[in-house]
């Protein structure tokens, strides 16, 4: 009955079709597990006895033979699966993408370029010297009154520190005075006000604004040295020591590449990192990988990601390269991470703002997710956001973004989550001293739903709220004061202590906390705050010190260079790997793993799920010379490859002159740290070229180029690779082997 | 973030060794049947993987955490026999067949709804539609022997087995997806 369907190897095209036809089958011929449970137990005794006797001993049973440490191996890798959700849903359902869906890149886009990011700089500054030319002319020059006004009307009412309001005018008169200037002259007294958005949304700003207080700056050497102290109190506090292996670089290597640059080191970065000498190497070589070009595309993609809460696999591929293109060039210029986050959240503000249509795109997701919160919200009759229609979107979806981007996501859930009941509560902080931080505009919002039932009650304090209306019926987005309190005589604050939003998000360390969670996250895929099982005020003070030192360092810096840096070079990617680990799992007691559960608190590395199911093996060029040696391959010989650049290699010379080692020199040297693109062609050729069928072709290339066998997701985009070459094999082997050994 | 993670929620007792085998050696023989292992190799590596997890400390948080559990370590037990006989191992296969079990099963990853379901969706099958899938699938009879029994040509047969499973197919997704 079952002689068709083998275990062994064999493609299945459709593995819906697979499955259903085995359990149909399962189901019509009757066939049902036998029962286990005596011959398990007799078994199970047995082994324990033999392995009493011989530990070493390999077990059998029926027709199966796994050893002690397979069976080990197993249970390890299926605790780390489900300890890192390798099976959570939103794996599966990557899992379930059709290899078409998922976009893969052959070659740097163009305006990654240096030569067109030149042209297109010096094109932006000639357009904008044109345009101010121009638009002088129609200011001064022109006689049409129209003309003059359309231009006056598209102005937008930006909020701005130099907008002249006299202090000692009351904010309801400056408002009706802006609405006055405002006001197009050619718009026709039958249309709703509200509609002439956005020169109707008025921002109060007073000239003597309150700037905040900027933090200081920090040497790396010593915000490394207080994230370790972190570390180590935490492992105290939990009894834990973590054996730390400060004498494996290649495998720090590997983990800080990954952590960096978001792929693995190439052969020649490694062989690079093995010149290295000194105890500087590891700030060397986390210099070196901060500095490439590769750092700032990938975490602008990165950054891309936290701003819209989502993979940009799920936003349209257009507007996704525009968004980090634009992020790419802020960082390339260097522009401070807070005026980053401000301009990316002024969406929908600034009508001039030349990047303003590749923002307005993610609107629509904005409006969908907002619809989903907003509904959440509503049901718990806790907190609801304000919307009656589309044009309030954009402000809900600013104040969105102040709560859920601006903040860190998890922290965010924390803050306004009780961990236990799992319902919304009420913020009202306690006093002012934390009164600036970000979740206490949920406060706001409240406040301002509590006023909107009765608009007139309260039209005196309304430049302290998010949001406010005034009897002519529009909405207008105000200055949050920093003091938000339940107490509404105590919200009362002079205007000299008021900022806005945006004074305020590009301002305050505490609106980098989003991001600075989100590095963490990144770098060691676990939250900075470690909200699960853990009481709020457990939530609240572990690492809330850590956090907000790093939300100040990169508020000081402005460069997520500094945050990366310092979480990189701490204790904390030397601490051993949780899937290496399994013995931990096997030998801990239950109260350390369920603790560990419960907290995930940094006492193991956890290795990036695209990685995950990888194994880096540092002698993969012995691997590499040993399966040349047993295809007989030797396409490599020593003579063709005897010129000078392999005197670069600043390696001991091979001890003996065994095959072995020569094959391994001369892999070494095809992917040699002084041309790591030489050799490629002929590698891809001599693999395009032989019998293999192409999955053993994708095989041996990850082996030669990575040291391991390719993961899922790379064997789709090898495959898709393939497909958009029209199955020119060597093509596509030369594509992907230029891919993963970096495009820059 | 994953507020909902309550594992305590749905705890279980504590069950003993013979109770564990009994409660979930069927739901992973059914798993490992799906992920293409014929019945003798499900049957070892069913032991093998309670024998994995016996040997060792194992606290069972709930049912559905023990059901993943389990199914995790004979997954990787299957990997593990599949890379001692091959040269080269990969685990796309398997992954994708394990991707179709989990949406099937849901999170409780049980597998017996399946059946249960499907033995609900078949009887619903006209009685020639039963025949022809009987025939094919447990007698491993051909299109033309089925064809002549119901008297029409293979091609005929051909489509109405096909229609059979589609109907089938549906009808059983449609039941899991409402629980």
């Amino acid at each position: 009955m079952d002689k068709k369907k083998s275990s062994r190897s064999r493609k299945i095209e459709n593995p819906d079709e697979f499955l259903f036809n085995s359990v149909l089958r399962d189901f019509l011929c009757k066939n049902k597990p036998p029962a286990f449970g005596t011959k398990i137990l007799a078994e199970l005794a047995a082994r324990e006895e033999s392995t009493a006797n011989a530990p070493q001993e390999s077990a059998s049973f029926g027709n199966l033979k796994l050893s002690h440490i397979e069976l080990d191996e197993a249970l390890g890798a299926a605790q780390a699966d489900l300890d890192y959700a390798v099976i959570s849903p939103p794996i599966q359902e990557n899992r379930k993408k059709p290899v078409g869906s998922k976009s893969y890149r052959l070659e740097p886009y163009f305006w990654e370029y240096r030569s067109f990011k030149t042209v297109a700089m010096l094109s932006a500054l000639a357009a904008s010297v044109a345009i101010s030319i121009a638009g002088y002319r129609v200011w001064y020059g022109g006689n049409n009154e129209e003309a003059v006004a359309l231009v006056q009307s598209d102005l937008p009412s930006l909020p701005t520190l130099d907008t002249t309001v006299n202090p000692d005018q009351p904010a309801t008169e400056a408002i009706a005075q802006s609405e006055v200037k405002s006001e197009n002259p050619t718009q026709t007294s039958s249309e709703p006000a509200v509609a002439a958005t956005p020169a109707k949304i008025v921002h109060v700003a007073k000239p003597t604004r309150k700037v905040l207080a900027q933090p200081e700056r920090l040497e790396i050497g010593k915000l490394t040295d207080v994230v370790n102290s972190q570390l180590r109190q935490m492992w105290k506090k939990h009894g834990v020591e973590p054996k730390l292996i400060r004498d494996n670089d290649e495998i720090w290597l590997v983990r800080a590449t990954e952590g960096i640059l978001g792929r693995s080191p190439t052969i020649s970065e490694s062989e690079l990192f093995r010149q290295e000498k000194g105890s500087d190497r590891y700030s060397k070589t986390v210099k070196k990988l901060l500095d490439s070009e590769e750092f700032n595309l990938y975490w602008s993609r990165l950054i891309a990601d936290n701003f819209l809460s989502q993979s940009l696999a799920s936003v349209s591929r257009r507007e996704a390269s525009e968004l980090v293109a634009w992020i790419n060039t802020e960082l390339v210029n260097g522009t401070p991470i807070g005026q980053i986050e401000r301009l990316l959240l002024e969406v929908g503000f600034q009508e001039n703002d030349p990047d303003r249509n590749a923002k307005l795109s993610l609107f629509n997701d904005a409006r969908r997710r907002l619809a989903s919160i907003d509904e959440e919200m509503r049901g718990t009759d806790k907190l609801s956001l304000l919307r009656t229609n589309d044009r309030d979107s954009r402000y809900v979806h600013l104040a969105n973004k102040v709560l859920h981007s601006t903040g860190n996501g998890t922290a965010s859930c924390v803050q306004c989550h009780s961990s236990e009941s799992q319902v919304m509560r009420v913020i009202t902080p306690p006093d002012q001293q934390i009164a600036d931080q970000f979740w206490n505009f949920a406060a706001a919002i409240k406040v301002v739903a509590k006023s909107r039932e009765q608009p007139t009650a309260e039209l005196g304090r309304e430049d302290q709220e998010l949001f406010y209306d005034l009897a002519d019926g529009n909405r207008h987005i105000a200055t949050p004061g920093l003091k938000i309190s339940s107490n509404q005589a105590a919200m009362e604050l002079p205007a000299t202590d008021q900022v806005t939003l945006h004074e305020w998000i590009e301002q305050s360390s505490n609106a980098r906390n989003g991001l600075v969670e989100a590095i963490w996250q990144k770098l060691l895929q676990q939250p900075l705050v470690p909200p699960f099982q853990l009481t709020e005020d457990e939530a609240e003070v572990e690492r809330r010190d850590l956090k907000e030192l790093l939300a100040k360092q990169l508020q000081a810096t402005g460069d997520i260079k500094t945050v990366v840096q310092s979480i990189v070079l701490s204790d904390a990617l030397f601490v051993p790997e949780a899937k290496l680990t399994k013995n931990w799992y096997l030998t801990s007691p239950d109260t350390k793993i369920s603790q560990y559960h419960k907290g995930a608190r940094l006492f193991a590395y956890v290795p990036n799920e695209t990685t995950r199911l990888a194994t880096y093996k540092p002698q993969s060029t012995t691997l590499i010379a040993k399966w040349l040696d047993v295809e007989k391959r030797r396409t490599f010989n020593a003579t063709a490859l005897a010129q000078p650049q392999s005197r670069d290699l600043t390696r001991p010379p091979p001890a003996t002159n065994s095959n072995e080692l020569e094959d391994m020199d001369q892999v070494r040297f095809l992917l040699s740290a002084t041309r790591p693109y030489y050799g490629i062609e002929r590698v891809a050729d001599q693999l395009a070229e032989s019998k293999m069928d192409w999955n053993d072709k994708v095989n041996h290339l990850y082996l030669l180029i990575k040291g391991r066998y390719p993961m899922q997701s790379e064997r789709f985009d090898a495959n898709y690779t393939l497909e958009l070459v029209q199955q020119n094999q060597l093509k596509a082997l030369v594509y992907i082997c230029t891919a993963q050994l970096g495009s820059y | 973030m994953s507020l909902e993670s309550t594992p305590m929620q749905d705890a279980a007792r504590e069950l003993s060794p013979e109770e564990l085998i009994e409660q979930h050696q069927g739901n992973v023989w059914r798993y490992l049947r799906a992920l293409g292992c014929d019945q003798s190799l499900a049957d070892d590596l069913t032991q093998e993987t309670f024998i994995a997890v016996l040997r060792r400390p194992f606290t069972q948080i709930s049912d559905s955490a023990t059901a993943s559990y389990l199914r995790r370590v004979a997954y990787h037990l299957l990997v593990t026999y599949r890379r001692k006989h091959k040269r080269i191992t990969t685990t796309e296969d398997i992954d994708a067949l394990d991707a179709v079990w989990n949406r099937w099963t849901g999170a409780d990853n049980a597998g017996g709804e399946v059946f249960d379901a499907l033995a609900e969706c078949f009887s619903r099958l006209t009685d020639r539609a039963q025949m022809s899938l009987k025939m094919r699938f447990s007698e491993d009879a051909s299109r033309e022997r089925i064809a002549r029994r119901l008297g029409i040509t293979e091609h005929g047969a051909k489509n109405l087995m096909q229609r059979a499973k589609s109907q089938l197919k549906e009808c059983v997704e449609g039941k899991l997806q409402r629980g």
